[in-house]
């Protein structure tokens, strides 16, 4: 009977494997709390621990220059105030990965589309070879290029503004900011993203980070509107439902 | 079919969102836009419902309202145009249905769409054309 499972298990890793780890198509959303403190963090009034998502230094610390550091002690303290994402910014890039809210991947033979639902984000990857924009354009999301190393979707992402944070902790970047994500299926319904970040204004050197992804594979999961509205005061602010 | 309210619990729906409020306390609901995609011939069909009513047709300031039902019509009438119409339902704000109709056209393959970010103070806002006294 376990030797009957076991063999079953087996054929049916092989078949997705081989046909299926490159179609990324479908509904995913991060697992985990790395939206909120890329470093991790212990367990705080209205925050739950927070496990580092940074693989790469190995102590999980993000290898901030000495004044970078002191900055984003500032915007975590600010953060009621200062986070874009709560001005309603566009997420930027790998933040939009890590939010505890889904997107959308489809694929065409020349580009990969995400659309995120958070504040209708989305990105169009080209995979035909198209260069990068050239400097001094700048996007909230970057701009991103992709292509195949085995079984691994490299996007590469450039020309970024500088205002958007990488976590609800305040860790930020500069308009320099470079980053080379990985998405890799590891089973029909997880895949491990991976995005190494540099950033020579900001950080001594790159450092990576690694989430895993879960699709929701519930067959009518589709992505909801998540507009933000103005207040009394005629500010844009989240619907609560969407804050977490 | 209608759902009956018990006496005792207040229902009101103001643009999507739906609360219930009665003795066992207080409930609320935001309904999103709801679509069905289904094909006529050589014309993509989809259908809008859960409109909040909150957005408008146009810069004229043209509306409808919260429950308004859309029924738009894609036909491809050549290797790059696209026939596009809209058919607009509100018995709250129409008398009867009507219908817009415009030509879209397919722009070069190396053509990418560019982020348009509304943020604070709306500074994309000064990008547009009509705001740049540009017709076009």
């Amino acid at each position: 009977m376990i030797r009957t499972a076991l063999v079953w298990v087996f054929f049916t890793g092989t078949a997705w494997a081989q046909s299926e780890s490159r179609d990324l198509r479908g509904i995913w959303q991060a697992a985990g709390t790395a939206f909120q403190n890329l470093e991790g963090a212990a367990a705080q009034q209205g925050r739950g621990a927070a496990k580092s998502a940074v693989v790469d230094p190995a102590n999980g610390k993000i290898p901030y220059r000495t004044d970078a550091r002191k900055s984003a002690e500032r915007n975590a303290k600010e953060r009621a105030t200062a986070d874009p994402l709560l001005a309603c910014f566009q997420p930027g890039v790998p933040r939009a990965a890590l939010l505890p809210e889904p997107f959308q991947i489809f694929q065409n033979p020349d580009r990969v589309v995400i659309v995120y639902q958070h504040v209708h984000a989305y990105r169009v990857i080209f995979t035909d070879g198209r260069p990068h924009y050239d400097d001094g354009i700048e996007f909230y999301m970057g701009d991103s290029r992709g292509r195949w190393e085995g079984n691994s979707f490299v996007v590469d992402v450039t020309n970024f503004k500088p205002e958007t944070w990488l976590d609800d902790a305040g860790n930020f970047h500069s308009g320099k900011l470079h980053v080379v994500e990985r998405y890799t299926r590891t089973a029909a319904n997880t895949m491990r993203y991976e995005a190494t970040i540099e950033d020579p204004e900001v950080f001594e050197k790159s450092w990576t980070i690694r989430v895993d992804l879960v699709r929701l594979a519930e067959p009518n999961s589709q992505l909801i509107e998540h507009e933000c509205e103005r207040d009394a005061q005629g500010i844009y602010r989240h619907p609560p439902q969407f804050l977490k | 079919m209608p759902i009956a309210v018990p006496s005792g619990v207040d229902v009101t729906i103001d643009g999507a969102n739906v609360r219930v409020k009665g003795p066992k306390g207080q409930l609320e609901h935001r309904i999103v836009g709801d679509v069905t995609v289904t094909r006529d011939g050589d014309t993509l069909v989809v259908e809008v419902r859960g409109l909040n009513g909150r957005g408008w047709l146009d810069q004229a300031g043209n509306f409808m309202g919260a429950g308004a039902r859309v029924v738009e019509r894609f036909r491809l009438t050549g290797k790059d145009s696209l026939d596009y119409q809209a058919t607009v339902e509100n018995p709250s704000v129409f008398s009867r249905p009507f219908t817009v109709r415009v030509p879209l056209r397919r722009r070069p393959a190396d053509v990418e769409l560019l982020e348009y970010g509304c943020i604070e103070g709306e500074r994309d806002a000064v990008h547009m054309p009509s705001a740049r006294g540009e017709t076009k």
